[in-house]
């Protein structure tokens, strides 16, 4: 190594980060959420306007029209039966449309991440900034059907407010899962695959609509790896009053998974972008 | 000493594309690495501004190593990267508030910075425009401005006009002198030879990886080439009989295509160049470009591609 004479240099042997480096986001993380937020706030009208179409075609067809078939679900009528479990998804659907099509525009389509990370934000700070805007749109999304379902008359218990921040804990793990899918994209095609092999069948086979008992054993096996399965069956719960220990397994599972999830979409991200 | 790079090497996957370069950038200069595309300029540079880990080797700013300390360098850092990717979802005004936002800047005081800056770049009518809507030049100005946000003790410019009309260009570089007179530092890289004679007070020329000079411009070109240089297309048929002049008078050239590129004097072994049968010939001040076609026998810039 060559040294010119007088200049001192800091000389580090220790190899380069390498993508498995533990993440270290920071509050920075919410000048992307503010940026993405200024951006949404352009169009919020429209965004909110088709925010709440949606639920309330859910209960118009679903618990008015099929419903009208369906006297009772386990001693509630069809349109209570399915309400609770809407809000999950729903919520779960917007964070997945924000964090693959919307932060894959923002990644790969705009290079917004790339302006960003000249400035003293890191990878991470701009992942976990994601995640959090991610999640405050399942948020709102969740807020929404929550009111129609409220205006509907269909809740009837209090501890229905504990939806929220089960509604928090979705938003983080499916924004991260979808920002891992993300991390892997060169198109948006690869959505496709996404949505196909993994969104549809966390929301279709989620109990939303019928008891889960009325699946084949093995299909019930496969719809307990949505993450959406506990959730809906916890909000009904809580619905009729109910908060039990039993809810409480499920629960550190799916922080575990969460937990997990965010760390890999920061690190599969890093991989990605450092080059 | 506000950049300082020791044997500094990059590769992608098994390609070395900066190979061991050796440069340091003094507080207020102007330093410009110039090359040929794919000399690694850009690499380089966003190894400076923490975009792109280092292989081996060592490199500081503000005598901070740049694996270590990134926020703290790029707090104080000033960027335009090469490809153009300001907000397209935020107007003009919007790209320089957010991007302040990112330094930690206060609401109020980002739109005052915003708007001051807007003027220095001559972009006060655009204030409200769509980003998507301007024009490649207002673009890079409006990077420019958006790289001035939180105050730079050291700006990273890679390729700041390339793309940009004259005027344009001119613009630009006339913003860049005032920059440098009001103390901050500069590393730039550009295709334009006499521009980077004009700003930087040292240059650093690359290829394939390597710096292979590193001094003042003018002096460089001085010493190497001498003040001129004549560019001379022979008659047809006469390439034989000038190249053995040449080599017999032992005169500096260079033969690029049908041009062939004489350095000093204007005599061939008692001949007056002048009297050389040509199709064309030019006398002009001998260049940046000529000092590196004599180094590698390659042109340094292909123009208008
Ligand atoms: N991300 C990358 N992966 C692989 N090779 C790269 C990458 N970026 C640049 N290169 C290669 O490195 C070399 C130097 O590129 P670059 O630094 O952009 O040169 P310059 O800016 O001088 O034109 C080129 O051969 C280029 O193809
Ligand atoms: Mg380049």
């Amino acid at each position: 190594m060559q040294m010119s004479a007088g200049l001192k240099m800091p000389i580090d042997l220790r190899p380069p980060a390498r993508w498995v480096s533990l993440p270290a986001a920071s509050l920075l993380a919410v000048r992307v959420w503010e940026r993405n937020f200024k951006v949404f706030s352009k169009h919020w009208v429209g965004a909110v306007l088709a925010y709440f179409v949606d639920p309330i075609f859910y209960l118009v067809i679903f618990g008015i029209g099929l419903g009208g078939y369906i006297t009772s679900m386990e001693g509630e009528s069809y349109l209570e039966f399915i309400a609770p479990g809407l809000v999950f998804g729903t919520a779960m659907i917007t964070v997945c449309m924000e964090c693959t099509y919307g932060s894959f525009t923002r990644m790969e389509i705009q290079k917004t991440f790339e302006a960003i990370i000249a400035t003293p934000l890191s990878i991470d700070d701009v992942i976990a900034g994601e995640i959090l805007w991610g999640t405050s749109k399942g948020l709102l999304t969740a807020a929404i059907i929550f009111l129609v379902i409220a205006l509907f008359g269909l809740f009837h218990s209090p501890w229905v407010a504990l939806i929220f921040p089960l509604v928090i804990l979705e938003g983080i793990l499916t924004a991260s899962l979808s920002l891992i899918v993300t991390s892997f994209a060169s198109t948006y095609e690869y959505v496709n695959y996404y949505y196909a092999l993994f969104i549809a069948p966390a929301f279709y086979l989620s109990g939303i609509f019928f008891p889960l008992e009325r699946f084949p054993p093995w299909l019930q096996h496969i719809a307990y790896l949505s993450p959406m399965t506990p959730l809906v069956r916890i909000a009904r719960a809580l619905n009729r009053g109910v908060v039990a220990g039993w809810m409480l397994g499920p629960l550190i599972c799916l922080l575990v998974v969460t937990a997990v999830s965010g760390f890999l979409a920061m690190s599969l991200m890093k991989r990605r972008l450092i080059r | 000493m506000i950049v300082h790079a020791q044997n500094l090497t990059k590769k992608f996957g098994e390609t070395e594309v900066v190979r061991g370069i050796n440069f340091h950038v003094k507080p207020g200069e102007c330093f410009g690495i110039l090359g040929p595309n794919g000399a690694g300029k850009t690499t380089t540079m966003r190894m400076i501004y923490c975009a792109s880990p280092f292989t081996s080797g060592a490199l500081t700013v503000f005598d901070l190593d740049v694996r270590r300390h990134p926020r703290q360098i790029k707090a104080r850092l000033g960027v335009v990267p090469q490809d153009n990717n300001l907000d397209d979802d935020l107007r003009v005004i919007e790209n320089l508030i957010t991007y302040a936002r990112y330094f930690g800047i206060s609401g109020s005081e980002a739109r005052r910075r915003a708007a001051l800056l807007l003027d220095f770049v001559q972009l006060q009518d655009k204030t409200f425009e769509r980003t998507p809507t301007l024009s490649g030049g207002m673009k890079r100005r409006l990077i420019l401005a958006r790289s001035l946000i939180n105050h730079p003790q050291l700006l990273v410019l890679d390729e700041p006009t390339t793309g940009l009309d004259p005027q344009a260009r001119r613009l630009v570089w006339q913003k860049l002198r005032s920059l440098k007179e009001s103390g901050t530092t500069i590393v730039l890289t550009t295709h334009y030879m006499e521009d980077a004679e004009q700003v930087c007070d040292r240059v650093a020329i690359m290829d394939l990886g390597r710096i292979i000079l590193t001094g003042n411009p003018v002096q460089l070109v001085g010493e190497l080439v001498g003040t001129e240089c004549h560019e001379l297309e022979p008659a047809p048929g006469t390439d034989g009989m000038l190249d053995q002049r040449l080599s017999q008078a032992g005169v500096a050239f260079h033969k690029l295509g049908e041009t062939y590129y004489i350095f000093p004097g204007s005599e061939i072994g008692g001949y007056k160049i002048d009297d050389v049968p040509h199709r064309r010939l030019l006398h002009r001040r001998a260049t940046l470009e000529d000092l590196f076609l004599k180094l590698t026998g390659k042109e340094l810039t292909k123009t208008d591609e």
